[in-house]
């Protein structure tokens, strides 16, 4: 593993920790990765994913339980889990993608220029071995993280 | 008179949070109006008057940089305070919304007691309580 791969992943299990005890009250706690496994294929899942363009570009995934989301989605609202919508559900799946891509691209390249697309809900990849991925376990699910960055164009030549 | 909080976010789910880490922060009595973007801000800022505005920068329509820039160009509008409150904590993003005119920057994750802190520093000696 690259220092850049083991600094970002780093960064990641950071900050992933950080918003979900600051925004939505909960914890999450790295875990090894275990995709193959009974509960996680039978599970209901939500994904949500961000994609940005500059330097650096690439996406991050951010995939969670649905008992999980509908947690964190009352923690996050203020409101009683059986209150809160599907609907519901995959907006906060969203924003807890964007706050956590937001700010580990602020802290791993503070000088960088981002450009931040609208989250969007997505169909569930565990990822496919590019970038970092990070598992963690919350009082009320699993909650994983992808992120990928693309490699910095060549310079141009003459 | 209410201490009138102006929420702009695209997203319905964050303006709610906003309000009740407004609340949790200590801004019980605070009013709250909420724009979905800049433009929805702009129209509803000219029948409404507001003691702050809290805005994202990733909006559509008009994002958070057009909307500060408009309020700077409105001689009626400029002098309300404005935070920006934002997943992008780049050095040259905060350089250019504090350039654009506003007052304050909050990266999220916050806790409330940040944003209180940060609107304290922002409002000075304003009382949220009305009296």
């Amino acid at each position: 593993m690259s220092r850049e791969i083991e600094a970002l992943l780093s960064m990641a299990r950071v900050v992933t920790g950080e918003v979900l005890e600051t925004m939505f009250f909960s914890t999450a706690a790295p875990i090894p990765c275990d995709h193959s496994g009974e509960a996680a294929v039978h599970q209901d899942w939500i994904s949500s994913r961000v994609r940005f363009a500059g330097t650096p570009s690439g996406e991050l995934r951010v995939m969670l339980s649905r008992e999980l989301a509908r947690s964190i989605a009352a923690g996050f609202l203020g409101s009683e889990p059986e209150e809160i919508t599907l609907e519901a559900e995959g907006q906060v799946g969203c924003e807890l993608g964007n706050m956590i891509c937001g700010a580990v691209l602020s802290r791993f390249h503070p000088d960088s220029r981002v450009a931040l697309a609208p989250p969007e809900l997505t169909p569930v990849n565990f990822g496919d071995g590019r970038g970092v991925h990070q598992c963690f376990a919350t009082p009320d699910g699993q909650l994983s993280v992808n992120m990928h960055l693309e490699p910095n164009p060549a310079p141009g030549n003459g | 008179m209410a201490f009138t909080v102006m929420i702009v976010d695209d997203s319905p789910v964050m303006r709610v949070f906003i309000r009740r880490v407004m609340k949790l922060a200590g801004f019980e009595e605070a009013e709250y109006l909420e724009a979905c973007d800049g433009q929805d801000a702009l129209d509803r800022l000219k029948t409404c008057r507001v003691d702050v505005i809290l805005t994202d920068i990733n909006m559509p329509r008009m994002n958070g940089e057009e909307f500060l820039a408009e309020l700077e160009k409105n001689e009626a509008l400029s002098s309300i305070p404005s935070l920006v409150i934002s997943t992008d904590a780049t050095r040259d993003r905060v350089h250019r919304m504090l350039a654009l005119g506003a007052q304050g920057y909050i990266s999220k994750p916050f806790s409330p007691e940040a944003l209180r802190e940060e609107l304290d520093r922002v409002l000075g000696e304003i009382n949220v309580s009305g009296n």
